[in-house]
């Protein structure tokens, strides 16, 4: 149930997000975006909600949670970040 | 924040309340639908989401909770979309919804956009039935919805103007449509009796027919004029009161078969499923049942060409609407009732090439395959068919010597629709509506016969060597004739008519 790491939580004015970083070298595989399977989304929704769970207190002040993605492209020696606030959500 | 929206679910033809509910907490974002909902309910989030977005609302990362009550009520399709979206509107603050606020039914493009729904009619009617004062749909819809009486219809094109028609206070409101007025402007018939030269006994057969809404069996070679005769049935059925043609529309509109110009059935239906049909498909069927052929054809015409055709588990599936008059199709979670007074018109060739007992031509069966043929057409099913003609070949000849001007359908129309109110008069107490309907009880008490038309029967019931039920149909078709006729009483004339309406033709059992 509750396996896993998230890997950034952050807090930003009233919103409180939780960010998961993926890394790909090249494109052959495919974005970093992509690989944030459906499966991993599930996960990183749960331990989120674990996480508010034993800390009812990091709610305080905050309107909106959000769940993002990292992605970080990586080409030889360079990289490129981006940033999706709100890549996904949790439920069904 | 919680916010409501009224809605409804159809089950059949019935309209059962479904409250939405959403509920928009701060907590890791996720989006959740509960109420057992079916998969195009499910797949309402990403409709409502999309459509949220490009309308211009926001859609804020929350846990967004949508509630279907009452809980175990099956919800199915997509008419929830809108609902859902105005009440996450108002959850997060983005529109107003009074408490008194319409009830509302539509399904979500991704733009936006507001798309029909199936079963609007139905719908409107339960609700206002339940006493909700207006329901907001889909501009597409908004037609159909107002032939309900006392119910404000407001159409939206889109979730916007949804959405706006609340805060607003100045509602986009239909004018609500009087039905009498559809029914009668609209010329409703393309086919004319006049069309068909000749026939004169099938086409007094079939008068008859549709005066008492009996069940009629034609045989004939092909070519013959079968079909293009019971395409021209509806138009001499009597013509449609506004109770039948809102009827008609109310099964149309579930099925999805009401044109998006046309807010009223205004011309009885005419159904000619062809002979491959499965069973499902001529009463009625699937997980969530929708209307069968017998259905669609209600208050109008069941054609069914090349009868022995049929595959023989479907045709005996027509014994129950036949006998009542609605189906009842039943699965593991509903069951539900959809009308089906129908006028069973049957066709067939008398053999297998065609041509047995034609004048010009021979047959070519051997004798076995005739009775192959013919067999499939059991008893039980027969027994429901009251009146049985030839229909035989017009020659070129017998064409350019028949009358230059056929009777006009609506003649004919005139005719059947007196016969069928006094048909209604006499048997209005139980709940029948004509004479193919009537109980064996309710023939012995309700049909008058004089002296010479009683012993013409009982001679008949001798010589023919008629069965008890038999001698009822005859009655009831004689009964017809002399409702058609204007006279109270059956005569002997109605009698030896009716009779000749039974006269076996070559090769039917």
């Amino acid at each position: 149930m509750g396996r896993g790491e998230l890997d950034i939580i952050v807090r930003c004015g009233s919103i409180l997000a939780f960010v998961e970083v993926k890394a790909r070298h090249g494109e052959r595989c495919g974005t970093p975006e992509e690989a944030v399977s459906a499966a991993k989304r599930a996960q990183v929704a749960r331990l989120a909600e674990l996480w508010l769970a034993s800390r009812p207190w990091a709610l305080a002040g905050v309107t909106e949670v959000r769940l993002d993605i990292v992605a970080v492209s990586v080409r030889g020696s360079s990289a490129q970040i981006r940033h999706l606030p709100g890549a996904f959500s949790g439920g069904w | 924040m919680l916010a409501r929206v009224r809605s409804e679910a159809l089950s059949g033809l019935e309209g059962h309340a479904v409250e939405v509910e959403v509920d928009v907490a701060t907590a890791a974002p996720a989006f959740t639908i509960v109420g057992l909902p079916d998969v195009a309910v499910q797949e309402s989030r990403e409709r409502v989401r999309s459509a949220i977005v490009n309308s211009g609302f926001r859609f804020p990362s929350r846990r967004i909770t949508v509630n279907l009550a009452p809980a175990d009520l099956r919800k199915e399709g997509p008419s929830f979309d809108l609902p859902i979206a105005l009440a996450f509107l108002a959850a997060t603050g983005q529109a107003a919804w009074p408490e008194h606020a319409p009830a509302a039914l539509g399904e979500l493009a991704l733009d936006g956009t507001l798309r029909p729904v199936t079963g609007a009619l139905a719908v409107a009617e339960s609700l206002g039935r339940r006493g909700v004062r207006a329901l907001l749909l889909p501009a597409a819809n908004a037609r159909e919805a107002a032939l309900v009486q006392g119910l404000q219809v407001i159409g939206a094109g889109t979730l916007e103007e949804a959405a706006r028609a609340m805060a607003d206070g100045a509602p986009v409101v239909a004018h609500p449509l009087s039905a009498e007025e559809l029914l009668g402007v609209r010329a409703a018939y393309t086919a004319d009796m006049a069309d068909v030269q000749g026939q004169a006994h099938a086409k007094r057969a079939l008068e008859v027919a549709a005066a008492g809404a009996h069940a009629v069996l034609m045989v004939g070679p092909p070519g013959s004029g079968k079909t293009m005769l019971a395409r021209r049935l509806p138009s001499i059925m009597p013509p449609l009161s506004v109770d039948e043609a809102v009827a008609i529309t109310r099964v149309y509109s579930v099925a999805g078969l009401l044109p998006a110009d046309q807010p009223l059935v205004v011309a009885r239906p005419f159904r000619a499923p062809h002979h491959t049909i499965s069973s499902s498909g001529l009463v009625g069927g699937g997980s969530s049942p929708r209307p069968g052929e017998v259905s669609l054809a209600h208050l109008g015409v069941l054609f069914l060409d090349e009868f022995p055709e049929f595959r023989l588990a479907a045709l005996e599936g027509l014994r129950q609407p036949l006998e009542d008059g609605e189906v009842t199709i039943s699965r593991a979670l509903t069951s539900v009732t959809f009308p089906a007074r129908i006028m069973l018109v049957a066709a067939m060739n008398p053999c297998p090439c065609g041509f047995l007992g034609d004048r010009e031509r021979e047959c070519t069966c051997a004798e076995h395959r005739i009775r192959q043929y013919t067999s499939k057409l059991s008893g039980p099913l027969l027994d429901r068919i009251d009146l049985r003609i030839e229909v035989a070949r017009v020659s070129r000849l017998a064409r350019r010597q028949s009358a230059p001007r056929e009777e006009p359908s609506a003649a004919i129309a005139a005719r059947t629709a007196a016969a069928r109110r006094r048909q209604l008069e006499r048997l209005c107490q139980s709940g029948r509506y004509a004479n193919a309907h009537m109980t064996p009880r309710q023939v012995r008490q309700l049909c008058r016969l004089r002296p010479d038309a009683a012993d013409m029967l009982d001679q008949a019931y001798e010589r023919l060597r008629l069965s008890a039920r038999a001698c009822d149909r005859i009655v009831k078709v004689a009964q017809t004739i002399a409702d058609l006729e204007g006279t109270p009483h059956i005569h002997a004339a109605h009698v030896a008519e009716s009779l000749s309406y039974r006269l076996r033709p070559p090769g039917l059992p």
